[in-house]
């Protein structure tokens, strides 16, 4: 480790043990450097005696020295004259000698021989190490301390500031130094140039010859060249941006890129120039074409309306005086006549004594976000009004509840006339201990905010408690937000106590006309019954005109025949066999009358159940009723069964209606006075329904009154004949209970009623 | 008063009678009452037939039916009163239809009986006329 250490430092150093009572000394160790010096190895040195390898030493007087730093332990400088006396080199040693704490010698020195090579060796020398030195990645330059002219630089440092060697050479470190004056670069040198300190090192920007800047590190180094101090500055561009023009160019892009997106400028103005360096952006913010001057801060100034000018230097002054950063937002007038918000931002720079000597800082175009920040504050204004000025009562509450803010509308609501009645509270304190629907306030108030809390809005009634006890009724809105990171419930409480009292009143109107409207049925059906049995009166009394009819021949008969037997008898004329055969055939015509009441009464007979049946069973039953009225007005029919499938129906009440209408038929045909009267009477089936339509030549219904025919209690028959119940009862009958249709149309020659009974087969229930 | 019984029949007899009535049933035994009060009965099973009878033969009294086809008794009796104006006329009615009593009063029918035709009526209406024809 210690031998590392000394072989790698670059000066010489020997060491010696005393002998002989510390007269003489002999070599114990030497580092690398001094080998070289020497031109000896260690190997060959170790042992032998100093004045022994170096003669001159007891004349020089180093040995002196040795002898005296042995003795007293006192370090000493010791500067050599040359100890070679030879042609090639002239040497002279500046030695430290000091005593070791384990009795050696130690001596440091450093080697300022100079080789006294023929001139063309060491320019061949120079050369190699030009060539190394000007290819080197490094900016290296030699300057003069005294002239702070610049002797040399190589192709690094020109292609790095862009300027030609030729050039580079009439300048001075501080013209590509834009931070320094002269005054201060040479305050700068003084340690090295007055041996301080041996190297400097620093961070500087240099500044290229088109204006841009870069950052570099630079060690600056006092050197003598043929007895001439010079000073060597090898630059190391820490950002490294000298290992491609390219890259650079690209992230200085970048940045700009940056500063145009962001609308954010960087600046730096030097106090003592009074020069406002500006970026790229910093012109455009301005609206001015990049860089096409240079600005003072008078200038910055005067782009800044009065009162933000006294704001900045305010600003400035703190900012200063507090060594901390300022930050203002001011307007800034354009030439066009326009305003911008911007932001500007500023630190000091300070020299190492503590001067402010620049302020750098950027500015930020906040137009935009001043707009927005007005668009929000004027939509935030007018939320706040909706929150505050709502006839809605509307409350903020935290997600347990409690009141954190509320509106007037909400106190009115509650009949309260203290916020701090209100505030921090839970809206079920201000409710019935419970709901109507029998649940407890607070209970309900959890489930609805339970919700709420997994982001579902609430609306639901409910009711509250006046501050004088009354209750009313409002709809609650819970609408879940969130305010400052944090989770609400945003409550909206409408009274609906005018609804509410509105509900009960149509509840009651409700009532009233469910009532009404029962009595109104109860009517409805009272007079349908009262329709009813009149029409079944009404058809009563038809029978029984058909039945008078029926039996008017048979009667007749009977009462000749008795007629005729009463007179034999009484004349004497009594014959045995005549009187049988008379009395047999009043037996069967009574028989014939008998049969007659029979086929009446079936029509009559209540049908509960549905039976099946088809249109020929139903129609010829029908007709044998009516038939011997039909012979006696000599009404031809005319049947047509096409249809013989058999439905189920109520069969009787459908019987009624075919003879209805076919009465209705013979009445017209009667009345009309038609010479040939007819009936034709056909069934058929379509995909729905089986049909019965029956059509008369009596001309039909008068068409003012078609509409009608079906209407209880219309009747074109004289006041004595029709009921004007058979119709409408008929349509019923169909309609109602076969769930079938019955329908009128026109025919050629008279009135066509069609029958349509549903297709049903099978027993269902009606 | 009335005429005994077989003085009657002595005398209705003799009369010529044109019975109009177009059911079979009600003619078969009608008829059969008919023939022991009157020894010449012409049938007619309709109005225009009783009409073509009534120009035929002389007759002393006519019975008729109503609502018959073709030509109905009221009809039959307006034409046969443009032809003779004393014939005995008496009209037969059932209940169950309307009452022709107004129609046919312009016509000089004596008398308007109603169906079925009971003897009791029958022997009292003869007894009528005969006591007129008396008289």
């Amino acid at each position: 480790m210690y031998k590392l250490l000394m072989d790698s430092l670059s000066i010489n150093i020997a060491v010696y043990s005393p002998t002989e009572d510390g007269n003489d000394f002999v070599f114990v160790d030497l580092n690398k450097t001094a080998e070289d010096t020497e031109s000896l190895s260690k190997e060959e040195l170790q042992g032998k005696r100093f004045t022994e390898v170096f003669p001159g030493v007891q004349s020089s007087g180093l040995l002196e020295v040795l002898q005296r730093v042995y003795k007293t332990g006192v370090s000493e400088i010791y500067e050599s004259p040359d100890l070679h006396k030879d042609e090639k080199k002239q040497t002279r040693r500046k030695n430290e000698v000091k005593r070791l704490s384990n009795g050696n010698i130690i001596a440091m020195y450093e080697d300022c021989t100079f080789h006294k090579d023929t001139k063309a060796q060491l320019e061949s020398e120079l050369a190699s190490l030009g060539k190394i030195v000007d290819h080197s990645l490094n900016e290296i330059y030699i300057f003069d301390p005294d002239t702070l002219r610049i002797s040399y630089v190589n192709k690094g440092a020109s292609e790095n500031l862009g300027y030609r060697y030729q050039e580079l050479i009439q300048m001075t470190p501080v013209d590509i130094k834009p931070a320094y004056t002269e005054e201060r670069f040479r305050t700068v040198l003084k340690p090295l140039l007055d041996g301080r300190k041996k190297q400097l090192v620093f961070e500087a920007f240099h500044l290229r010859k088109d204006k841009s800047r870069y950052i570099i590190e630079v060690r600056l180094q006092l050197t003598k060249n043929s007895g001439k101090e010079q000073i060597v500055v090898i630059g190391n561009d820490i950002s490294k941006r000298k290992v491609s023009e390219k890259a650079l160019k690209k992230n200085i892009q970048r940045l700009e890129e940056t500063e145009r997106i962001a609308h954010f400028g960087g600046w730096e103005w030097d106090i003592q120039k009074d020069i406002v360096l500006w970026s790229d952006e910093v012109y455009r913010i301005f609206k001015e074409e990049p860089q096409s001057f240079t600005c003072t801060n008078e200038l910055f100034l005067s782009y800044l309306p009065k009162e933000d000018q006294s704001k900045i230097k305010a600003a400035v002054k703190k900012a200063k005086k507090s060594r901390t950063k300022y930050e203002i937002e001011h307007k800034i007038f354009l030439k066009d006549g326009t305003t911008k918000h911007v932001k500007s931002i500023g630190e000091f720079i300070y020299n190492k004594d503590g001067k402010a000597v620049k302020l750098a800082g950027g500015i930020l175009d906040i137009t935009d976000y001043i707009r927005l920040k007005d668009a929000l504050n004027e939509q935030e204004e007018a939320y706040s009004q909706l929150f505050y000025q709502s006839q809605d009562g509307m409350m903020l509450n935290d997600v347990d509840g409690r009141i954190l803010d509320h509106n007037q509308a909400i106190l009115d609501l509650l009949k309260l006339h203290s916020v701090d009645d209100f505030l921090n509270k839970q809206p079920f304190e201000f409710s019935p201990e419970v709901q109507p629907d029998g649940k407890p306030s607070s209970q309900r108030q959890a489930e609805k905010l339970e919700k709420v809390s997994h982001g579902v809005p609430q609306r639901f009634e409910w009711q509250i408690r006046q501050s004088d006890g009354r209750l009313s009724w409002v709809e609650i809105s819970l609408t879940p937000i969130v305010i400052g990171g944090r989770p609400r419930v945003h409550s909206v409480w409408r009274d609906i106590s005018n609804r509410k009292l509105m509900q009960a009143e149509i509840a009651e109107f409700n009532e009233e006309l469910t009532a009404e409207i029962a009595l109104a049925i109860k009517k409805n059906e009272e007079q349908s019954q009262y329709m009813l049995h009149q029409s079944r009166l009404a058809q009563m009394g038809e029978m029984i005109s058909m039945i008078a009819h029926q039996w008017r021949q048979p009667l007749a008969s009977i009462s000749a025949i008795s007629g005729t037997l009463n007179i034999d008898v009484l004349m004497d004329e009594y014959k045995k066999d005549f009187f049988e055969d008379r009395l047999n055939a009043i037996s069967d015509l009574a028989l014939h009358l008998s049969s007659t009441i029979d086929d009446f009464r079936g029509f009559f007979k209540d049908e509960k159940e549905m039976t099946l049946v088809d249109w020929k069973d139903m129609t010829e039953s029908s007709l044998a009723i009516i038939e011997p009225t039909f012979t006696d007005k000599h009404i031809r029919i005319h049947k047509e069964y096409t249809d013989s499938t058999k439905v189920l129906t109520h069969q009787n009440e459908v019987r009624q209606v075919i003879l209805n209408i076919v009465k209705n038929a013979e009445d017209a045909l009667s009345e009309n006075k038609v010479d040939l009267p007819e009936i034709w009477i056909k069934s058929y089936q379509d995909q729905t329904h089986s049909h019965l339509s029956i059509e008369d030549n009596a001309g039909g219904i008068p068409e003012d009154i078609r509409d009608k025919i079906f209407d209880p209690y219309f009747s074109t028959k004289d006041a004595k004949e029709g009921t004007g119940l058979g119709l409408y009862m008929s349509k019923m009958i169909i309609e109602d209970n076969c769930q079938g249709r019955l329908k009128l149309k026109e025919g050629s020659k008279g009135a066509v009623f069609t029958l349509s009974l549903p297709l049903r087969t099978k027993e269902k229930s009606s | 008063m009335s005429i005994p019984l077989p003085e009657l029949i002595s005398r209705s007899k003799k009369f010529e009678l044109l019975y109009v009535e177009d059911n079979e049933d009600a003619r078969r035994y009608t008829l059969e009452m008919l023939t022991r009060f009157f020894e010449h009965i012409t049938v007619a099973e309709n109005g225009l037939e009783g009409l073509e009878k009534f120009k035929q033969k002389k007759f002393d009294l006519i019975l008729s039916d109503i609502n018959m086809p073709r030509m109905s008794g009221i009809e039959m009796i307006s034409k046969i009163r443009e032809l003779d104006q004393s014939i005995l006329i008496i009209m037969l009615s059932a209940h169950n239809e309307p009452n022709y009593y107004e129609e046919v009063s312009g016509y000089d029918v004596k008398y308007y009986l109603s169906k079925p035709l009971a003897l009791a009526k029958l022997v009292e209406t003869l007894n009528l006329i005969f006591k007129d024809d008396t008289a």
